[in-house]
């Protein structure tokens, strides 16, 4: 080979490896440093802000109640915490503003013959409540079952289960939150409750200032999960 | 006239210069180019340590708290605060640890073919929203996603590219973690028809380890009830 | 000449698919223009080749120097927030038409001549 085919031989050689280099690099995440995605690391940093800023002054508060505050104030704290995780836990009954929607999915008397009937499924009463927790749902219920961080929503047979009870159409789901807020996002197109009525669910949403929600009826049973120390 | 045709073509020709030139600027103002590494290496700094911080914060007002109910507790009997340590892994109040699952989820990294549906390549809010629920019906009775705890009131939804659970966003890949039997947990979301099984179909990289120790953190934000009051209270 | 061209870019894009380690993202857009520049210092040397001028240390240094300063260029551009990668795709880009163009006139020129040999 003369001096100058190996030359060019050399830099065609490293042209190339640069080449699919760089082809390879692209192919992986073309979108990393995107300004969509900078707008995303802009948004997580304010929202990352906000938390930290909440932390302060809830630690500052509790600062003051535990170490600048007579007895009554102390008990009157543990009073309020321990209310709060209860109405987190669904160990209690609550009340307050909100909606109570309901669902029928019962065969359509007034429908003609061979009109097709479409049975609500456990997906539909999931996505249904992501919604609602979405829409800022702070308690929810179906059927007079609580919802709860541990809730099974499931199918059995032809029936659906909640909290493993069997819950059976009209089905009545409470919920307590803005109600305005909840109502509209319901509402918004393409969201669970168009898409049931498209499939002829018969839907009725009605606002109060009070609903009532009970507390989830069972037992609160851990069995593997425990408090883990603090680090 | 000659000189005039040459004026004249060179003329436009400038002008086409100068239109292709300043949308190309355009464009360019528009793309990533404009933020330097440098720039988005101090971003992405800025909120590891956010997020470090807020960890603390949040490890420190779990640990300030109990020590506010320890205080107060003379007079209570144990079984109120037997009451309230059950009532505070319930709300995901406080870090929970034990035996159980995790599970990890990326979306599909294979290039895609004609013909097909880049929405089938990515996991979606709905597929991690019936993933809980099987693992709840599994019986787990703890779970995060990404360290985000996941309670009653816990909503997952899409935000643009990135997946908003409970209040934060995260994005693949996605850690699940479980606490439960880790055996039950793991065949019962392997069944046949179970969301796991769906994404595998997908493409979507799945993985399930049990373990003996799983640790799952609090609620990392503040909760409070604007509406909702307890009957007893 | 076209032969080892060609040969060398496949082994050498084979060779870049099989790495183990990948180019970090932040440098993809430097090796963009670097691999520009070294696409001009290439063509430019096929063009002197077929001229009869060739000189396989303008080639060599050229390669190695145009990719380095279209990189830096770019780094630059960053740093003081100028899109300045605009102007080293715009230059580079620029040259290799102009290489091609002539590249294919020779190409030409020499396919006709071969041609009329022929009849001849």
């Amino acid at each position: 080979m003369t001096k100058n085919s190996a030359a060019f031989a050399i830099i065609c050689l490293i042209l190339g490896i640069m080449i699919s280099a760089q082809y390879r690099s692209n192919q992986s995440s073309p979108t990393y440093f995107s300004p969509d995605r900078w707008a995303e690391v802009a948004i997580q940093t304010e929202h990352l802000q906000n938390q930290h800023d909440s932390l302060v002054n809830e630690i500052v508060s509790l600062r003051y109640k535990l170490y600048d505050s007579d007895a009554a104030t102390k008990s009157q704290a543990v009073q309020e915490m321990l209310d709060k995780a209860n109405i987190a836990a669904g160990a209690t009954c609550v009340t307050g503003p909100g909606i109570v929607l309901i669902l029928d999915d019962r065969p359509n008397p007034q429908q003609q013959e061979g009109a097709i009937y479409y049975a609500l499924t456990y997906w539909n009463i999931l996505s249904v409540i992501n919604e609602l927790n979405a829409a800022g749902a702070e308690c929810i219920s179906i059927n007079g079952e609580r919802i709860t961080a541990s809730s099974q929503i499931s199918n059995q047979q032809t029936s659906i289960l909640v909290n493993q009870v069997p819950v059976t159409s009209p089905y009545e789901i409470r919920a307590i939150g803005k109600a305005k807020t909840l109502e509209s996002s319901l509402n918004l197109k393409g969201g669970e409750v168009q898409a049931l009525t498209i499939s002829g669910t018969r839907i009725q949403i009605q606002p109060s200032e009070k609903v009532e929600i009970p507390a989830y009826s069972g037992e609160f049973v851990f069995q593997y999960a425990n408090h883990a120390p603090a680090e | 006239m000659k000189m005039d045709v040459t004026k004249a073509s060179i003329g436009l020709v400038s002008v086409a210069i100068g239109f292709m030139l300043s949308v190309q600027l355009g464009a360019n103002s528009h793309s990533s180019s404009n933020i330097p590494f440098k720039q988005w290496s101090n971003q992405e700094a800025l909120l590891e340590s956010l997020q470090k911080d807020n960890d603390n914060l949040l490890n420190e007002a779990i640990i300030l708290r109990n020590e506010l109910a320890l205080q107060s507790s003379d007079e209570q009997s144990k079984e109120l605060n037997d009451k309230l340590a059950k009532v505070n892994i319930a709300a995901g109040f406080t870090s929970v640890m034990g035996s159980g699952i995790v599970i990890t989820l990326d979306d599909n990294p294979d290039p895609l073919r004609i013909g097909e549906d880049p929405n089938d390549y990515i996991i979606h809010d709905k597929n991690l929203l019936f993933l809980i629920n099987d693992l709840r019906c599994s019986g787990a009775e703890a779970i995060s996603i990404n360290d985000q705890r996941i309670i009653a009131s816990s909503a997952i939804r899409c935000a643009g590219p990135t997946i908003l659970v409970n209040t934060s966003r995260v994005t693949p890949p996605f850690e699940i973690k479980a606490i439960g039997n880790p055996e039950i947990l793991e065949s019962s979301i392997r069944t046949a028809g179970s969301e796991i099984q769906i994404m595998q179909a997908r493409g979507i990289k799945t993985g399930i380890k049990k373990s003996s120790k799983v640790v799952i953190p609090a609620l990392s934000e503040i909760l409070t009830y604007h509406y909702a009051q307890s009957n007893t209270s | 000449m076209w032969f080892i061209v060609i040969l060398c870019l496949v082994i050498g894009v084979l060779l870049g698919l099989q790495m183990p380690f990948m180019v970090p993202i932040f440098l993809t857009k430097y090796l963009s223009v670097a691999i520009l520049a070294g696409l001009d210092s290439l063509f430019g040397g096929i063009r002197a080749n077929l001229e009869g001028n060739f000189d396989r240390v303008v080639l060599l240094t050229g390669f190695i120097t145009n990719s380095l300063l279209a990189a830096g260029f770019a780094y630059i551009g960053d740093l003081l927030g100028v899109a300045l990668y605009t102007a080293a795709v715009f230059v580079f880009g620029v040259r290799i038409f102009d290489n091609l163009a002539i590249i294919r006139r020779i190409l030409l020129t020499l396919i006709r001549k071969q041609q009329t040999e022929a009849i001849i």
